[in-house]
């Protein structure tokens, strides 16, 4: 952005009207030009897209601007840099262009600016606008550790971040506890299950899976083919018979005979693969218990 | 009052290539330029540019531009609205220029001129003189209008 600012009441006053309102402020103010000039109506893209465009010519206007002062070794533009901005911004020219000794102050840009206003007539804005007054200094909303003088709890937080919000520490533990109670049954499991081939000093069976990756469950090349088959789908069947029919019926029905033959298959197939997935990301100790359970209860629930 | 006001530097600040000009009779010259400046920029105070100021400081804000003097606020906002203006009125002859075009019965003609609409069509080509390169995909083929021609779809 250009030079800091030098006050803390100048970064508060060129600070946040926030995006959807700044583009609203904008389309309206576009649309009053556009009335003014005699459309009556304009199409919604149309309308945003020339607000966007104008918002960036006050930006354009304003870095060129910026740039003339401190090319002058200034840090606030005033009436000259801005003058010399816009005659940089008249892409049709403007009279006098010519002439490199041309006083700034009264250039052929600002006659054309002043006939302009002259010619046109007054439109305001409707409602005010909230501005932060410039003296009012700029109230962060946060305050650092070090401002506060207070010590920050973790060890790896540096002291100049802002300060963690109060009652941080309940509800951090509150989602760890939650966190850890579904771990709590695959808890012991989880690092079993995740032994790779090298630290089991097995050989991976298949040639493509590096010894470092988590050794394959057991039983999984009879899955495998099993699933390339089809025939899971028929060997699922008696095990998950109870749980499609909670799916496809939306009671509770304990034999599997009740439910609609056809629906059945895409039924099967999709809890047929997510209970695969289950299994393969566990060994197939836990696959009883509580796992069937936990599993249930998130299918009659979906 | 150009020396007097907050403006930053004034006139003997960075003028830039202008204190080379002329400096005998111009010297008196140059004095009613700056009052006409001078009276052109107190001129503004009294009129209201359609776009607020608040907005433009905002936008000023975020290039780096920080001026206390309303006056050159002013004096963006208007520069601004000058532009929209010259955008509106390219944009609205590409459009009468369209209407005027295929010859129609004159009865279809005369409600088109008393409801004009601007279209990305027209905005496109009335920004490419301006230096703008705005481009629309032609339609999303989400509502039954989708792909008529822009004179009947009016929003």
């Amino acid at each position: 952005m250009g030079t800091p600012a030098k006050r803390p009441f100048d970064a508060a006053a060129a600070s946040p009207i926030p995006r959807r309102f700044q583009a609203a402020v904008s389309a309206v103010s576009t649309a009053q030009i556009l009335r003014a000039s005699g459309y009556s109506a304009a199409e919604a893209a149309a309308l945003r897209a020339l607000s966007d465009v104008a918002g960036r010519y006050i930006e354009s206007l304003g870095r060129a601007a910026a740039a003339f002062a401190e090319a002058h070794g200034r840090t606030e533009p005033n009436v000259a840099d801005v003058v010399l901005a816009l005659e940089d911004h008249a892409l049709d020219g403007f009279p006098g262009a010519s002439d490199p000794a041309r006083p700034v102050l009264c250039s052929g840009a600002l006659t054309e600016l002043a006939r302009f206003v002259a010619a046109v007539t007054e439109v305001p804005f409707a409602k005010p606008l909230p501005r932060r007054a410039p003296g009012s200094g700029a109230s962060k909303g946060w305050e650092s550790f070090a401002a506060a003088e207070r010590e920050p709890p973790l060890r790896h937080v540096p002291h100049w971040l802002p300060r963690f919000p109060e009652g941080w520490e309940e509800r951090f533990r509150g989602r760890g506890e939650a966190a850890a109670k579904d771990e709590e049954d695959t808890g012991e499991v989880a690092v079993k299950g995740s032994e790779s081939f090298a630290a089991a000093r097995r050989e991976p069976p298949l040639r493509h899976a590096p010894h470092w990756r988590p050794r394959f469950a057991e039983g999984w090349e009879e899955r495998l083919r099993l699933r390339g088959r089809g025939e899971a789908a028929a060997k699922e069947e008696e095990d998950t018979g109870e749980v499609v029919t909670v799916m496809a019926n939306g009671n509770l029905v304990e034999n599997g005979r009740s439910s609609v033959p056809e629906n059945r298959e895409k039924v099967l197939f999709r809890l047929g693969d997510k209970r695969q997935r289950r299994r393969q990301a566990l060994p197939p100790e836990k696959c009883g218990g509580a796992l069937e359970l936990f599993v249930k209860r998130t299918e009659k629930l979906m | 009052m150009m020396s007097g006001g907050g403006g930053g530097g004034g006139p003997g600040g960075g003028m830039g290539p202008g204190m080379g000009g002329p400096v005998g009779g111009g010297g008196d010259g140059r004095h009613d330029d700056e009052a006409a400046l001078t009276e052109f920029l107190s001129s503004l105070m009294d009129y209201t540019p359609t776009i607020p100021d608040e907005l433009v400081e905002h936008y000023l804000g975020r290039s780096g531009f920080h001026c206390p003097d309303l006056r050159l606020t002013r004096l963006v906002a208007v520069a601004t609205q000058k532009f929209l203006s010259d955008i509106a009125s390219d944009s609205l002859q590409h459009c009468k220029a369209r209407v005027a075009a295929p010859i129609k019965d004159n009865k279809s003609k005369q409600p088109k001129d008393r409801r004009l609409v601007l279209t990305m069509d027209d905005l496109s080509k009335a920004l490419r003189e301006h230096g703008v390169n705005l481009k629309h995909p032609e339609y999303f083929a989400d509502s039954p209008s989708a792909g008529m021609a822009p004179s009947t779809r009016e929003e």
